[in-house]
C-alpha cells in the first residue's frame, strides 16, 4: 500500500543524516515555515486562557517573557544539534539518554503530550462546528454536549483517514491552512481595532482570575513558558533541513516567538473585550454572522490538518523509537491505536479544553527538565560534538549505548528537574511556593536538570557515553568549527 | 516498494540496504562536506545574542507589567 511504503521510507531513511543537497531551507524559507507553524488555531486559545488570569497589559508582558524564555530554551534543546548533524532529534537524543532512554521518553512524555494536544484539537473542532450549527440552523448545542463529543470523534476519524493516506495528503492540506490562518488573524486585528478602543482594551478585567494578582501574573508567565516549550517535539526534525546554523536558530525564534505573539495577543484582546476565553465562542460576535461562521469553518478545517500533522510526526517518532516490534504493526493500526485515548477524552470535552493551563504546564514540567538536560549534554559536556557514525552503531558498538541502552544520569537529571518544577508549582493542585512568583517553575527546572546532568555524568559514565577524552578521537565526519 | 518493505527493521543498521545507504551518506559527509557551513557549530556570538535578546525581552515584559 502506498501510504505504508511512504511512511516506512520516511521513518527509515528519515532517520539518516541529510546531505547538502537535501538541506532545502535557507534563512528566509525556514522563517516562513515557522511563521506558518506558529499561527495555529491554539494560539487563539492560549491568548484566551491568558486573558482568564490577567488583563491586557499584564497578559502582553507574560506572553513576551514566557515565550521569549520558553522558545529560546526549546530551540537550544532541539534545533542546534539536529541542524548541525542533519539528523532528526529523536536520533540525536540517543546521545543524551541512550536508545532505551529515548524510547522511555517518547512512549511517556511525548506520547501523552501529543495525545493531549490531539484531544484538544478534536474538541476544538467539535465546539467550532457546534457553534456554526447554532448560528446557521438555530440549534442550541452547549460546549459540553454529546454532539460536541460526536463531532470531536468525527474529527479524529477524518484525521485518521487523512493519515492512512500518508504524508503527501497532509502536506497538501497544510499549504492551504497556514496562509488562511494568517488572513484570519489579520482580519481579526482589523475588526478589533475597528470595534474596540485602546482604553477599553487596557481597562478590560481578566475573565476568571485568582484573588492574588502576583500569582495570576506568575501563572500567566508559567503558562506561556509551557507554550514556548511545547514546540520541542517537532522542531529538531524540521531544522535538519536548513543550510546553516543561523538558518536553524533565528527563524525559529522569529516565527515561534514573533508570529505566535501576534496570534496570541489577538486571541487575548478578543477574549477580554468579548468576555469569553474560548475562540469558538467569540468568533461570531467578533466577525459578525457570516464572517464569524466562515472563520469557524476554517478553524475547524485547520484543526483537522494540525491534528493529522501532530499524529503523523508522533507516530513516526514512535516507530523510530519502538524499533522492530512497532514496525510490524501496520501504519493504519498504529495511528488508530494512537487515537484511542483522545477519543475517550472527547467524551468529557471540558477535561483538557477548559483546563488548558493545567495541561500545558504539566507537559511544560517535563519538557523543561528534558530541555535542561539536553542543553547541558550538548553544549557543556560535549561542546557541540557528537560522533555521527557512532550514533548509528547497534547495541554496545555505539558509544551512546551507556548501560544497557539507558543513560541513567540523563534520566535522573530530567526526573530531578521535573520534581523541582512540581515542588515549586503543582499544575494539578495549583499549589505554589513563594519563590514561584519570582523565578517561575520552568527556569529552576531547566537549571536543576542541567546542573544535575553535568554533576552526575562523570560519576555515572566514567567510560560510557562518548564523554571520555579518548573517545573524542572517534570519527566525526563534519565537525569543523565555525 | 521493495526497498521500503525490506527496511522494515527501523534503524537496524545491520540491514544491508540501510547500512549501505548510511555508509554512503557518512562517506559523502566526510569526503565532500567536511568544512561546509551547514555543519559548523553554533557560534558563541549567536549564543550570546540569543541570551541578550531574551534578557532584553524579559526586561521589556517587566516594564510593561
Amino acid at each position: 500500500m502506498a501510504a505504508e511504503e511512504d511512511v516506512t521510507r520516511e521513518a527509515t531513511f528519515g532517520s539518516l543524516p541529510v546531505l547538502r543537497g537535501e538541506r532545502v531551507w535557507n534563512f528566509t524559507d525556514f522563517t516562513w515555515v515557522n511563521v506558518g507553524l506558529a499561527i495555529a488555531t491554539w494560539a487563539f486559545l492560549v491568548g484566551g486562557s491568558t486573558a482568564a488570569l490577567v488583563g491586557f497589559r499584564e497578559g502582553l508582558a507574560a506572553m513576551i517573557i514566557g515565550n521569549a524564555i520558553g522558545v529560546a530554551v526549546m530551540l537550544l534543546a532541539s534545533v542546534v544539534a539536529s541542524q548541525r548533524y542533519g539528523v532528526e532529534q529523536y536520533t540525536v537524543l540517543r546521545t543524551v539518554y541512550g536508545v532505551g532512554g529515548v524510547a522511555l521518553l517518547v512512549f511517556t512524555v511525548v506520547l501523552f503530550t501529543e495525545m493531549g494536544w490531539s484531544a484538544l484539537l478534536g474538541v476544538m473542532f467539535g465546539r467550532a462546528s457546534a457553534q456554526v450549527s447554532n448560528e446557521v440552523f438555530g440549534t442550541e448545542i452547549g460546549p459540553n454536549a454529546i454532539v460536541v463529543t460526536l463531532l470531536a470523534l468525527l474529527a479524529l476519524a477524518i484525521a485518521w483517514v487523512v493519515l492512512a493516506k500518508g504524508p503527501l495528503s497532509i502536506r497538501f492540506f497544510n499549504r492551504i491552512v497556514a496562509p488562511g490562518l494568517a488572513v484570519i488573524t489579520l482580519g481579526m486585528v482589523v475588526l478589533l481595532l475597528a470595534e474596540t478602543s485602546w482604553s477599553e482594551l487596557l481597562n478590560a478585567a481578566p475573565l476568571d482570575p485568582f484573588p492574588d494578582d502576583r500569582l495570576n501574573f506568575a501563572l500567566a508567565v508559567e503558562f506561556n513558558l509551557g507554550v514556548g516549550l511545547s514546540w520541542w517535539p517537532v522542531m529538531g526534525s524540521l531544522a535538519r533541513l536548513t543550510d546553516k546554523p543561523r538558518s536553524g536558530l533565528w527563524p525559529g525564534f522569529i516565527g515561534l516567538f514573533g508570529a505566535t505573539l501576534v496570534a496570541q495577543v489577538v486571541g487575548m484582546a478578543a477574549a477580554l473585550t468579548l468576555g469569553d476565553s474560548d475562540p469558538t465562542v467569540w468568533m461570531v460576535p467578533l466577525g459578525g454572522e457570516w464572517l464569524g461562521i466562515l472563520a469557524l469553518l476554517f478553524i475547524a478545517f485547520a484543526n483537522l490538518t494540525s491534528l493529522s500533522s501532530i499524529v503523523y510526526s508522533t507516530c513516526l517518532a514512535l516507530r523510530q523509537a519502538g524499533g522492530n516490534r512497532l514496525t510490524r504493526i501496520r501504519w493504519e493500526w498504529l495511528t488508530a491505536a494512537f487515537f484511542v485515548l483522545p477519543a475517550l477524552v472527547s467524551f468529557k470535552p471540558d477535561l483538557l479544553y477548559d483546563k488548558f493551563l493545567v495541561f500545558v504546564t504539566w507537559s511544560g514540567a517535563f519538557l523543561a527538565a528534558i530541555a535542561g538536560t539536553v542543553i547541558a549534554d550538548y553544549f557543556v559536556l560535549r561542546r557541540q560534538r557528537i560522533d555521527l557514525r557512532g550514533l548509528y552503531e547497534p547495541g554496545a558498538a555505539s558509544p551512546y549505548h551507556f548501560s544497557g541502552g539507558v543513560n541513567v544520569a540523563g534520566l535522573v537529571s530530567t526526573g530531578l528537574g521535573a520534581l523541582v518544577y512540581v515542588l515549586l508549582y503543582n499544575p494539578q493542585t495549583l499549589d505554589t511556593q513563594p519563590a514561584f512568583d519570582y523565578v517561575t517553575a520552568t527556569v529552576p527546572a531547566v537549571l536543576v536538570a542541567g546542573v544535575a546532568h553535568v554533576v552526575l555524568t562523570p560519576l555515572l559514565n566514567r567510560r560510557a557515553g562518548g564523554y571520555a577524552p579518548s573517545d573524542a578521537a572517534l570519527p566525526s565526519p563534519t565537525v569543523k568549527e565555525s | 516498494m521493495a526497498v521500503g518493505g525490506r527496511l522494515g527493521g527501523l534503524m537496524d543498521v545491520r540491514d544491508p540496504a540501510l547500512r549501505a545507504e548510511l555508509d554512503r551518506r557518512l562517506g559523502v559527509l566526510e569526503r565532500e562536506e567536511a568544512g561546509d557551513a551547514a555543519h559548523a557549530a553554533l557560534g558563541a556570538r549567536d549564543l550570546w545574542a540569543m541570551a541578550l535578546l531574551v534578557a532584553a525581552l524579559v526586561v521589556v515584559g517587566w516594564v510593561i507589567a
